[in-house]
C-alpha cells in the first residue's frame, strides 16, 4: 500500500515569478524564473486514512533548516544572482488577496515544521534565505537605503514572524556594529564638564 | 494645603524621637541631597588623586587659543560636513540662482553647518566614589536588594543629577558611575544612548570595526553613549586615534568634529610627526605651523615652546616648523624630507605664476 | 437626622499602587487622604519599582525639590513613604526599618544554624 502513491500526492509546484500577468498598472517585464521547485509537503495533502498506513520516513521530509553560513553563502552565490537577479528578494513577490486595501500580513507561513500556504512570503519560501545578524547582504535588502528604517511588512510581503525576526537581526548587527544605525547629533556644553 | 501638625507628628511616637535624635548627627551628613543646585560631589570624597598624577587635559583644551588652532587644522569641506544624510527619500528641488545668490547660500550654509563641527570634550577618566555617605551596621538585612534613589527633580542636568545607592548592608554611597549612567538613560531617555552598553565597544569587535576602517561611525556611536570622562569613551576613541596615527588615515576624519579631539591627543601624547608629515605631504603649510603651536601649547615647558617664543617672525611657517625639528621631533628624518618637498613644490609654483605672469 | 463627621480631609504624600497582576509598580503622589488610592492626584512626586531589576536594584525615583516644598508646608506622609526617604537618606531612617533588619538578621542566623546543625549531623552519619 505505501508503493501506490496517489496522483494528488505529487505535487510539485514550480512557481513562476513573472508577475506581469497579474499586474494591471505596472508594467515588469522580467524574464525570471524560480531556480528551484519548492516541495509541498504530502503529508499536507493526503487523507486521513492514508495517513495512518503511511510511515513516517516515506513522506517527504519537513522544510530543511538551514544554518546562518550556508545561508550567507547562498546569499553571495551566482545562484543566487540567478533567482533574483539584482533586485531584492521581495521585489517580485505578489501578494494574494481580495479588494484594493490589502490587509495586514499573515501570521505564519510555517506550521510544524512545514509550508502551510499556498503563496508563502519571500523569506519561508526559500529555506536558503535565513534572517541572521551576520548575514548582512540580505538584511541590507529589507532596509530603507535613504532613510535607514526597516520597510514595513506591508511593502516587502514577509509575513508576521519573519517581520520580528528581521527587526531582531538587524537590531542584534547595529548592536555588534556590523550594520550603521542612524545616529542623531550629540550637542555638547562645556560649561557642565568645567566643574 | 493647611493640613494639622498633629497629624505630622502622629505617626512619630516618643520612642522614635529619641531615635531621631540620635540620627541628627548622621542626618547633617546627608546633605548631599539637598539643593539640586550644587554639586553632590563637592560634598563626598572621591578618590583622592595621588601626588605624582598626570595633568587634567581639560582645562587646557577648554582654552580659546588652543580651540582656534584645532577648528583652523581640522578645516571646512563643505560637502563632506553635510555629507548624506539618513532621511526619507524627497524630491530635489531646483532653483535658478546668480553668482552672488550662489556664494551667499554658500556661505549662508557654512555658518549653519559650523555647529557640526563643535568637538567632543577631550577629558581625563572620571574617578571612582570610594567614601560612603553613611555606615548604619544596625540596618543591614533591611531587603534583600539594593534600593537606588534616583533625584528626579525638574531642569536638573544628567551630570549633576543625584543618585544614591542603599546597600544590603546598610551604607548609604553615591552611586557608582555606571549606575548613575543607567539611571540617566532611564529616566531621562536620549535617543542614541542604550541602557545596556553594545558589543560593538567590547574589544573583539571595536578590532574588527577599527580594521574595517569605519572610524568615524565609531566615534559618533561613542559622543552618543557615554560621557567624555567615561573610562570606555576614553579607552574607544584612544584606540581609533592610534589605529588613525598608525595607517595614517587622517583623511578619513579630517573635517569631522572628532579631528580636533585626534589632534589634541597628538599632540598632549607628544607623537605630532605623522600629522605633520601628512599635512606637508598636501601642502598644508599653515596646518602644520598650527599643529607645532598646538604642540607648544600644550606643552608649555617644553623646549620646543621656548624656541618658538623665541622665533623672530612668528608668521613664517617653515621657520616654526624648522624650530620643531631641532628641539623636539622624533622621526627628524622623515619631517625633513616632507618639509624639503613641500618647500620644493611651493617654489616651483612660485616660479611658473611668475612665468605665467 | 444630623449629618455625621466627616473624618478629617488632609493632604498626604502616599504610594498610589499602579502596573498590573504579579506586577505592581507604585506612583509617590501628593493626594488628599480621603482620596480613593488611585485616583487622580495633585502631583506626582516619584516612582517606586518594588520588584528587583536584573542587577538587583530596586527604584525609587524622587522629585527632591517638590517633595521638600511639600515637607515645609507640613504634609502626612504614610509608612512606606516615610521608610523610602529614610532609606533614601531624605529624612531620618524610618525605625520600623531597624526592626524589620534586625528580625531578617535573625532569621537568616537561624537559618544558617540549621544548615550548619544539618551539615554536622551528616558528617557524623558518614564517618559511623
Amino acid at each position: 500500500m505505501a508503493a501506490s502513491i496517489p496522483m494528488i500526492n505529487t505535487i510539485m509546484k514550480r512557481i513562476l515569478i513573472l508577475g506581469s500577468k497579474h499586474n494591471t498598472g505596472q508594467c515588469r517585464t522580467t524574464n525570471l524564473t524560480w531556480c528551484r521547485t519548492l516541495m509541498q509537503s504530502q503529508r499536507r495533502y493526503q487523507e486521513e486514512s492514508e495517513a495512518q498506513e503511511n510511515s513516517e520516513e516515506d513522506l517527504t521530509p519537513k522544510r530543511k533548516i538551514v544554518d546562518p553560513e550556508t545561508s550567507i553563502r547562498y546569499v553571495h552565490s551566482p545562484e543566487f544572482v540567478k533567482g533574483y537577479g539584482d533586485k531584492p528578494v521581495w521585489f517580485h513577490y505578489r501578494r494574494n488577496f481580495k479588494g484594493k486595501i490589502p490587509p495586514p500580513t499573515r501570521e505564519n507561513c510555517i506550521r510544524q515544521g512545514e509550508i502551510a500556504t499556498a503563496s508563502p512570503c519571500p523569506i519561508c519560501r526559500d529555506e536558503y534565505l535565513v534572517l541572521d545578524a551576520k548575514n548582512i547582504k540580505l538584511l541590507e535588502q529589507f532596509i530603507c537605503p535613504h532613510s535607514g528604517e526597516i520597510f514595513d511588512s506591508m511593502k516587502t510581503g514577509l509575513c508576521q514572524t519573519q517581520q520580528k525576526a528581521l527587526t531582531v537581526s538587524v537590531m542584534r548587527a547595529q548592536d555588534q556594529g556590523l550594520l550603521e544605525m542612524k545616529l542623531p547629533f550629540r550637542t555638547y556644553d562645556y560649561e557642565d564638564y568645567k566643574s | 494645603m493647611a493640613a494639622s501638625t498633629t497629624f505630622r507628628c502622629s505617626s512619630l511616637s516618643s520612642a522614635c524621637r529619641l531615635l531621631f535624635q540620635k540620627q541628627t548627627a548622621g542626618y547633617r551628613q546627608l546633605r548631599f541631597l539637598s539643593s539640586s543646585s550644587q554639586d553632590n560631589s563637592a560634598s563626598d570624597a572621591v578618590s583622592a588623586a595621588p601626588e605624582n598624577e598626570e595633568r587634567d587635559p581639560f582645562p587646557v583644551f577648554v582654552q580659546p587659543r588652543v580651540q582656534e588652532l584645532l577648528t583652523r587644522i581640522t578645516g571646512f569641506d563643505l560637502m563632506k560636513v553635510a555629507g548624506p544624510q539618513k532621511k526619507p527619500l524627497q524630491r530635489p528641488i531646483y532653483k535658478l540662482m546668480t553668482d552672488e545668490q550662489l556664494n551667499a547660500e554658500l556661505s549662508s550654509a557654512k555658518e549653519r553647518l559650523q555647529h557640526r563641527l563643535q568637538m567632543p570634550p577631550y577629558m581625563k577618566p572620571r574617578r571612582p566614589h570610594l567614601t560612603p555617605l553613611s555606615v548604619d551596621p544596625e540596618l543591614a538585612g533591611f531587603d534583600k536588594s539594593n534600593y537606588v534613589f534616583v533625584d528626579i527633580s525638574f531642569g536638573v542636568k544628567d551630570r549633576k543629577r543625584s543618585v544614591v545607592i542603599r546597600e544590603v548592608d546598610g551604607t548609604l554611597r553615591v552611586a557608582p558611575w555606571d549606575v548613575k549612567e543607567r539611571m540617566n538613560q532611564i529616566y531621562n531617555p536620549r535617543e542614541g544612548r542604550h541602557v545596556v552598553k553594545p558589543s560593538m565597544f567590547e574589544e573583539a569587535n571595536l578590532e574588527r570595526m577599527i580594521s574595517e576602517k569605519r572610524y568615524q561611525y565609531v566615534l559618533d556611536r561613542a559622543c552618543c553613549q557615554f560621557e567624555p570622562d567615561d573610562p570606555d569613551f576614553i579607552r574607544t576613541t584612544h584606540r581609533v586615534y592610534n589605529a588613525v596615527d598608525q595607517c595614517g588615515d587622517y583623511e578619513h576624519l579630517r573635517s569631522t568634529r572628532h579631528f580636533g579631539p585626534l589632534a589634541f591627543y597628538l599632540a598632549w601624547h607628544s607623537s605630532i610627526d605623522g600629522l605633520l608629515v601628512d599635512m606637508l605631504d598636501r601642502d598644508k603649510a599653515q596646518d602644520a605651523r598650527d599643529l607645532v603651536v598646538l604642540f607648544a601649547d600644550v606643552h608649555p615647558d617644553s623646549s620646543c615652546a621656548a624656541a618658538i617664543s623665541e622665533l623672530p617672525q612668528q608668521d613664517d611657517d617653515v621657520a616654526v616648523i624648522k624650530t620643531y625639528l631641532a628641539t623636539d621631533c622624533k622621526n627628524k628624518d622623515k619631517v625633513e624630507l616632507s618639509l624639503r618637498a613641500m618647500v620644493d613644490s611651493q617654489r616651483s609654483k612660485g616660479k611658473t605664476q611668475n612665468s605665467s605672469l | 437626622m444630623p449629618r455625621l463627621p466627616q473624618r478629617k480631609s488632609f493632604d498626604i504624600i502616599r504610594l498610589a499602587l499602579h502596573g498590573c497582576t504579579n506586577r505592581p509598580f507604585y506612583h509617590i503622589v501628593l493626594t488628599k487622604n480621603t482620596r480613593p488610592r488611585d485616583a487622580p492626584p495633585f502631583e506626582q512626586l516619584g516612582t517606586f519599582d518594588s520588584m528587583p531589576n536584573i542587577h538587583n536594584e530596586k527604584l525609587v525615583s524622587l522629585d527632591i525639590e517638590r517633595i521638600k516644598y511639600h515637607l515645609a508646608n507640613n504634609v502626612a506622609l504614610s509608612k512606606p513613604v516615610e521608610k523610602l526617604l529614610g532609606l533614601g537618606g531624605l529624612l531620618p531612617v524610618f525605625p520600623m526599618s531597624y526592626t524589620i533588619a534586625k528580625r531578617n538578621r535573625k532569621k537568616m542566623e537561624a537559618a544558617t544554624n540549621d544548615t550548619e546543625e544539618h551539615l554536622q549531623e551528616e558528617d557524623t552519619e558518614k564517618s559511623q
